[in-house]
């Protein structure tokens, strides 16, 4: 691992509240880690699983998924169906040597900027303590399918 | 309430089996049905508008304040009814409990209201002013009696409504007490109300004969089942959720349908006259357009790779998807809203996102990982 590792990863934001929410925080000049590329998707129920292990697969050390709160999803139910994928998709991970937590799902309001910057920092932080994504070393140092999701 | 005349289904007899049809024969204009039954009629429109209103918060769950035990503790609706002119006793302010002109009224704001940690943490908006106004009326009508208004803050913003507040307190000598009350019991024939004021942090102590309370104001009972049946978003309070809250207050995210009134917030009247009045127009502008407009992200279904699985259909929340009769799924682009979760279902991939396509979020993944290309972390961390 190089000494100062930075991980690198894929947030995939719902466009009426958590990319509202990151906007804000921008607007509001509050810092937080520059690791996240973000990338705004109309709905958190767009959340297709294969982006996630697209994005693992190409090297990001973490996916953050965020959208509304639950009951306040704008296209009525979107993000129960992420809530189920994605607790799905946290035991396939796992099956296959990725550590669960590197998936994370959050709900992000327009107005909770200040969540926002919390759950990057607290992301970010988590995942250079689990250090870089070695996807076929953890597989076979770990075992696959050791985590709990 | 309407000024025209009911009927009391209970107290009529030609609901029951005797009937008299006394009123039938004195109305000339053949005006009353008595037999008129409830139905159901069906209507194909092109638009809806949602005006359901509001209720107050159930005042039940204010026990310290007393409702329930104590009769003269009511809510500014029962008092509004006390004072009109056509109202139980022809004007005029009575305490419910023995008939007596009540001579110290106290007007509680914000029950319920701007509360986060036990009840509603918006503001109810209207009460400021409609117990301002009870609190006049009261003055007007039992000159001397004394009128307190315990307030958080003081709203009016409003075309005149400061006005009308500073004229409250200096014409009809309404006395405004900042301060939170924290319990009303009985005590004797008197009502004690305990409290704080905020200002200088004393106690509060009145009694009252009479207890108002400005309960908070809640979405109308049913509006939950309403918007579900509808597939209409609501927000953390229940309250019916517009497409954007500055700019598009009176559509909603489904297609023809819109919002009008208490529905979406608490508004008082002129607020939601405006609000109603803009509903319509947005109603007649979208029936009598010639073409109807639609944001070109909607999701495209590719007839060739689509199994006809039928796995994407009821994930989508608007009933936009269908099977056709070649056994492919088809999508209505006029109710589409262009979310995306029928094409994250899609085991073969037809279904995609016009402009947000797999494809397209694929390469945003690629190039947000990259460490050439120009947004890539490790290209952003280089410069």
């Amino acid at each position: 691992m190089p000494e100062k590792f930075e991980p690198k990863i894929i947030a995939f934001l719902c466009h009426w509240c958590a990319s509202a929410g990151a906007d804000l925080a921008g607007v509001r000049r509050l810092q937080y880690p520059p690791n996240a590329v973000p990338i705004r998707i109309m709905c958190s129920g767009r959340m297709d699983p294969q982006f996630v292990l697209e994005a693992f697969a190409k090297g990001a050390d973490g996916v953050l998924i965020a959208g509304c709160h639950l009951g306040e999803c704008h296209y009525v139910s979107g993000n129960y169906k992420t809530l189920k994928r994605i607790t799905l998709l946290k035991k396939l991970i796992a099956q296959m040597g990725i550590n669960p937590r590197r998936l994370r799902l959050e709900w992000v309001a327009t107005s909770e900027e200040v969540k926002f910057v919390k759950v990057m920092r607290e992301f970010a932080a988590e995942l250079k303590e689990l250090g870089a994504l070695r996807l076929q070393e953890e597989k076979e140092e770990e075992g696959g399918g050791k985590y709990e999701a | 309430m309407p000024s025209t005349y009911t009927l009391d289904a209970d107290a009529c007899l030609g609901l029951v089996p005797q009937r008299c049809d006394e009123c039938l024969k004195a109305c000339e204009q053949d005006a009353i049905d008595i037999d008129m039954q409830p139905e159901i009629v069906e209507e194909d429109v092109g638009a809806i508008i949602l005006a359901t209103g509001y209720d107050l918060y159930p005042i039940e769950k204010m026990a310290e304040y007393g409702y329930g035990k104590h009769e003269d503790v009511i809510d500014g609706l029962q008092l509004e009814q006390l004072i009109n002119p056509s109202g139980p006793i022809g004007g005029g302010v009575r305490r419910p409990s023995d008939g007596k002109v009540p001579k110290h009224v106290v007007f509680v704001q914000c029950v319920g209201s701007r509360d986060p940690e036990l009840h509603k943490s918006y503001c109810s908006k209207i009460c400021c002013m409609y117990m301002t106004k009870l609190a006049t009326l009261y003055k007007k009508i039992v000159p001397d009696g004394h009128a307190y208004v315990l307030y958080i803050d003081i709203r009016a913003a409003g075309k005149d409504y400061e006005e009308f507040v500073q004229r409250a307190m200096e014409e009809s000598h309404v006395l405004y007490i900042r301060g939170k009350v924290s319990k009303i019991f009985r005590e004797k024939d008197k009502l004690m109300v305990w409290g704080a004021d905020t200002l200088t942090g004393k106690k509060i102590e009145i009694a009252a004969d009479m207890v108002v309370l400005a309960m908070a104001i809640v979405p109308s009972e049913g509006t939950a089942e309403l918007a579900k049946s509808l597939r209409i978003s609501t927000g953390p309070d229940g309250f019916l959720k517009e497409v954007h809250p500055k700019l598009r207050p009176v559509e909603t995210l489904t297609a023809g349908m819109y919002i009008a009134g208490a529905s979406q917030a608490p508004k008082d009247i002129p607020e939601t006259v405006a609000h109603a009045g803009g509903a319509a127009s947005k109603a007649i502008g979208l029936v009598s357009a010639p073409e109807l407009e639609h944001a070109p992200t909607v999701v495209n279904i590719d007839e060739l790779i689509c199994s006809g699985c039928g796995i994407c259909i009821p994930q989508c929340p608007y009933n936009a998807l269908k099977l056709n009769g070649k056994d492919v799924a088809e999508v209505n682009e006029v109710i589409c809203e262009g979310c995306g979760v029928c094409s994250a279902a899609c085991p073969s991939g037809a279904i995609q996102l016009k402009n947000l396509t797999d494809e397209q979020i694929f390469k945003m993944v690629e190039g947000g990982l990259s460490t050439t290309t120009k947004g890539g972390i490790e290209y952003a961390r280089k410069i």
